[in-house]
């Protein structure tokens, strides 16, 4: 079966997390993903360029980022508690961003939570939000 | 649903049921019926949801309007409802209110039926998964 032919339901893409790549868990409770992968350039103008910037291929990185509403306990899911450890371990972890519909496109990888946050306000929902920060190469792949 | 918790919190609640005594009506009330009387209505409902459900908390707007012929009386209620629903975090007939607040108050006064209108606006936060 092909990936599907109407456009996706953001609601069906989703971050997973894994410490061995045997296990994943989905992140729950969330209510944004995004997954930024860019190319930085090099600068390779010169006395020649008649004013114009040129430049060659760079670097690629890719970076992850997401918000969730707060709940600790959440069978069978990633909460945030098990985000703030890998930050606070400084673990590297096996991520995956997509949907998890078979044929559907998914993006896999590792690297390093940067950041999470926590935000509580007055009579509101309480919230969490992290980055992360992959190292290494991101593999696309359609979901087996 | 959540007419279950304001009907159950008006009868309930001393200070409210010896004023109204039951007469607590959802959307509107009876027109010369006796007074003071409270009709409630929801305003507005809005999710909040994520990619896990399409709601794990509602946050439920609701108007309540007393109706009496002492405005004295009325003002007192208003007091009585805030100390009565607001912060409150209780699950009455299957409905889990995790938090309520206090929005707004507002009066008009009917020279037909020479009755005070008294609007008392809350917001609920109802656990839904």
């Amino acid at each position: 079966m092909a990936a599907s032919t109407s456009v996706m339901n953001s609601t069906d893409v989703v971050i997973q997390v894994s410490s061995d790549d045997v296990t994943y868990e989905i992140i729950g409770k969330m209510t944004s993903a995004s997954l930024a992968v860019s190319m930085a350039t090099r600068d390779t103008s010169t006395k020649d360029s008649a004013g114009w910037m040129e430049v060659l291929e760079g670097q690629k990185s890719w970076t992850l980022s997401g918000e969730g509403l707060v709940v600790y306990s959440n069978s069978g899911k990633a909460t945030p508690d098990d985000i703030y450890t890998f930050v606070s371990n400084r673990s590297k972890v096996y991520v995956k961003f997509g949907s998890t519909s078979t044929d559907e496109y998914a993006y896999s990888g590792q690297g390093y939570f940067t950041e999470f946050s926590n935000d509580a306000g007055f009579e509101d929902n309480a919230t969490f939000s992290f980055s992360f920060q992959g190292t290494s190469t991101l593999t696309q792949a359609a979901v087996a | 649903m959540i007419g279950k918790v304001i009907k159950y919190k008006f009868d309930n609640t001393s200070a409210l049921n010896d004023v109204f005594g039951g007469r607590v009506y959802p959307v509107i009330g009876a027109q010369g019926g006796a007074t003071p009387f409270a009709v409630y209505d929801t305003t507005s409902i809005r999710t909040e949801g994520s990619k896990d459900a399409d709601s794990h908390i509602d946050i439920v707007n609701v108007s309540i309007t007393l109706v009496g012929t002492n405005y004295g009386t009325l003002q007192t209620a208003v007091d009585d409802i805030r100390s009565t629903f607001v912060r409150m975090d209780e699950t009455i007939s299957s409905v889990e209110v995790q938090s309520c607040s206090f929005d707004t108050q507002s009066e008009v006064f009917n020279v037909d039926e020479e009755t005070y209108g008294v609007e008392v606006d809350l917001t609920f936060r109802i656990i839904k998964t």
